[in-house]
């Protein structure tokens, strides 16, 4: 069997790859950022701002990650701006991504006792100290576990990228099948595909295991 | 009402129902298997456990979008050829399975190990035991998560607009793209998917409550 096809092959799916993990870091540390800041905001005694979080944990946890990518990438150019499809990918994503983060977040601040607010805030410490010094050191333990699970999602969620045709690592397969099989009568999908599970499992597996590690830390 | 308008909502009813079809069957075969194959985990059956340890990882490990393209596009090179409504509920059913392979697990695993000693010493067959005391307390465990899981396969069965099969985003995508009505049409489409999520949130949680069993894990 001819092996010609397997180094261009891999040297266009490495630039597919370098997409993704550009996308999977941007994604992650937009919907870290979003999901802390709003989880954060549950701890808020304001009853608008409790209503607030609800409404968008609930909205965005409820619809498809697809639904908000697809959503982000007709309505900027309808609102007059021109982005990629990279950047309208990594929006959208980081926008659905983030409520289950901020989920992640509230669960774990609802966890640490509100005696320990209270206890902080007697010593003097104002509201938002209480919550950066008192409540968030502890309530990080909690968070870690699901929040590295929610990583390897968003991660996985990168390649829906593809879909509105960015070349990510998906993408750079599909086009390089297509290619060959035009200049080639042998079927080359099988292997191609197999590398693509295989560098998502080589980058997910690791993650899921930490996420165990750090769980079973905290059970002990 | 215009009769564009009232056109475009059928359409979208007709994908909601493709969109239900192909998740009835995903979720009921992903918690078929996953009663199973989570049974099999918790009898630590050898070679068996270990190998869907190895399933389930390779399946929670890796994008459902990659899954999807591969079952569709990559199988016929071994001479297996699948329709795109036969891949969608497939690809749904595979990997949900992997998850609730290990949701199932764990409810088996929650069962007090003294009410299988208990039926053990009243004269029970191990396997006896496991369909008659483990298999229905576990199963109760594990609703929550296994809807959740439920929840989460029904919103990812808009992953097989890749496969071209005509669900709610693939026919929400279509119309988007040729009315440009960005907010309408995807508006409409994820208020769908949140009342369905709700539905199915809310139906168990009445079955949680309608197959409880007085007095067994109640707290204090």
């Amino acid at each position: 069997m001819n092996q010609d096809w397997i180094v261009p092959v891999a040297s266009h799916m490495l630039s597919g790859l370098y997409v993704t993990l550009w996308v999977s870091l941007l994604t992650t540390l937009l919907a870290t950022v979003i999901g802390v800041f709003i989880g954060s905001l549950s701890a808020s005694t304001t009853t608008w701002i409790q209503a607030a979080v609800r409404l968008y944990i609930d909205i965005f946890r409820g619809i498809p990650s697809l639904i908000t990518l697809l959503f982000v990438f007709f309505a900027l150019p309808h609102a007059g701006m021109t982005t990629g499809p990279i950047t309208a990918s990594v929006l959208g994503l980081a926008v659905w991504g983030g409520a289950n983060i901020a989920e992640t977040a509230r669960g774990a601040l609802k966890s640490i006792s509100s005696r320990q607010t209270e206890a902080a805030r007697s010593l003097g410490l104002g509201k938002v100290q209480a919550m950066v010094f008192a409540v968030m050191p502890q309530a990080i333990r909690r968070f870690l576990p699901p929040y590295i699970g929610q990583l390897t999602v968003l991660i996985q969620a990168s390649a829906l990228t593809s879909v509105v045709g960015v070349t990510d690592l998906l993408g750079a397969a599909r086009q390089m099948i297509e290619r060959l099989a035009y200049v080639s009568s042998e079927p080359h999908a099988v292997p191609i595909y197999c590398g693509v599970l295989l560098v998502f499992f080589a980058i997910c597996y690791p993650l899921t295991l930490l996420a165990g590690l750090l769980e079973g830390k905290l059970r002990s | 009402m215009s009769t564009t308008f009232v056109n475009e909502l059928l359409v979208l009813l007709d994908g909601l129902g493709r969109t239900l079809l192909i998740s009835a069957i995903g979720i009921a075969m992903g918690i078929a298997l996953g009663m199973l194959m989570g049974a099999a985990r918790h009898a630590r059956m050898p070679v068996l456990s270990q190998a869907i340890a190895c399933y389930a990882n390779l399946f929670r490990c890796t994008p459902l979008l990659v899954q999807v393209v591969m079952l569709y596009f990559a199988l016929p090179d071994l001479g297996i050829k699948l329709t795109p409504f036969d891949t969608s509920w497939l690809a749904l059913g595979l990997w949900g399975a992997a998850y609730h392979t290990e949701i199932f697990r764990a409810g088996y695993g929650s069962v007090n190990p003294n009410e299988v000693v208990a039926a053990r010493a009243l004269g029970m067959s191990a396997p006896r035991a496991f369909l008659d005391v483990t298999l229905p307390l576990g199963i109760r465990a594990s609703i929550p998560a296994a809807t959740t899981m439920a929840i989460t396969q029904f919103r990812s069965s808009s992953f097989m607009i890749a496969v071209g099969y005509q669900e709610l985003t693939y026919v929400a995508n279509r119309m988007v793209a040729d009315t440009f009505k960005v907010f309408e049409i995807f508006g409409i489409a994820a208020l769908a998917y949140l009342v369905v999520s709700n539905i199915i949130a809310i139906a168990s949680r009445k079955l949680e409550r309608a197959v409880a069993v007085p007095g067994l894990g109640v707290v204090k």
